[in-house]
């Protein structure tokens, strides 16, 4: 865990060394833009059989993780945010089937391990076919004030599943990742 | 609220103890990074079923994070920003069940007139057949101080009386200032 400042600091005694105060200040600001609290999360293998209700996803790869946002190696539902304040969020997801017509994104805020609070949804389409197989995929972003402690995690429901229907396989093709943009 | 936003300070060499100027853009550099100007607005309530083939001003009803009176009080379908500088646009646009695809069309001081001002992105997302539309989407805008966007939309084609879906969670738009020029 890293100090991340809490408060504005306004100015630096001119002509003078700087407080121990601005100086940790100025150390954890210069941390926090050039390696800001981010997580990555991915699947290297497909999930078959993917359709509708909306079903939260376990993603089975860490790509990256500054600040202890997840817990394990593998199964990782989610995040745990670390510190308060305001976090982009990011989902792609593509989908492999032969009559899905709608990809449905979803992304969840769960507070003290009960309270479900949706915080995004978004969809992408395309053209719906019959006869042949069909690619959907799409991706949904927004930003969120959270608290400490706040759990982010990710459902998809795809609308018209057809067989042999899957989330198709890869780190390029399916990711969910936060990142702190700013500390209030 | 008016803040400063700094020019990139100097680089300072080592021992050398900083000048005010310099100090204090150094501070100001930090609290850019960690408190960066944001807005983000939703709508809360849905404007009811629309025609077709009929462009529609977006006009958001409710302010959710505001640093630095982004979103206008007299007009409610602007987010002007109030620096200079390269600026991060984010929306969520979701349509009913019965919709078909949707185009947004969002414009820079366009005031309030989808044919005014200049376009800055156009969108469009949906399926050809009456199965909902709608999407997410984000792209960089490099504005001056005090433009303004605004969101217009349009179902081009389709039937029955298409509407959005009104929520903090269907229908946003963000704007966050990522640099200074």
């Amino acid at each position: 865990m890293r100090t991340v400042p809490a408060s504005p600091f306004t100015t630096f005694g001119a002509g003078s060394p700087l407080p121990y105060s601005g100086e940790a200040y100025v150390s954890n600001g210069c941390s926090f833009l050039l390696s800001p609290p981010r997580a990555q999360v991915a699947f290297t293998v497909g999930i078959p059989n993917w359709g509708s209700p909306l079903t939260p996803i376990a993603y089975d790869a860490l790509v990256v993780d500054t600040d202890g946002f997840t817990t394990g190696t593998t199964g990782f539902t989610g995040f745990a945010v670390p510190y308060a304040g305001t976090y982009e969020i990011n989902l792609v997801a593509n989908y492999n089937g032969n009559i899905a017509q709608v990809i449905f994104l979803t992304l969840f805020r769960l507070s003290a391990g009960v309270t479900t609070t949706l915080i995004e949804t978004a969809s992408s389409a395309a053209d719906d076919l019959v006869s042949s197989y069909y690619y959907v995929g799409g991706s949904a972003t927004c930003t969120a004030v959270l608290a400490a402690g706040d759990f982010i995690s990710a459902q998809i429901a795809v609308s018209s599943p057809g067989h042999t229907n899957y989330l198709t396989p890869g780190a390029d093709r399916n990711a969910f990742s936060i990142r702190m943009v700013a500390t209030s | 609220m008016t803040r400063t936003i700094p020019a990139v300070p100097a680089i300072v060499n080592a021992g050398v103890l900083l000048p005010s100027t310099t100090a204090t853009q150094w501070a100001q550099t930090i609290n850019l990074a960690l408190n960066p100007p944001r807005c983000s607005v939703h709508l809360a309530t849905g404007p009811g079923p629309q025609a077709l083939a009929t462009w529609f001003l977006l006009t958001w009803d409710t302010d959710d994070v505001d640093t630095d009176t982004i979103w206008q009080s007299a007009h409610h379908s602007r987010l002007q920003v109030p620096y200079a500088g390269t600026w991060l646009v984010t929306f969520n646009i979701v349509c009913t069940a019965n919709s078909y695809p949707l185009i947004v069309n969002v414009r820079k001081n366009a005031a309030g007139s989808q044919a005014g001002g200049t376009s800055v992105g156009t969108f469009q997302g949906g399926t050809s057949n009456a199965n909902g539309s709608g999407f997410a989407t984000r792209f960089n805008a490099v504005l001056a101080a005090n433009d303004y966007l605004e969101w217009f939309y349009e179902w081009p084609l389709g039937g029955g009386s298409p509407n959005l879906v009104a929520g903090i969670d269907t229908c946003f738009a963000q704007v966050r200032q990522e640099a200074t020029s």
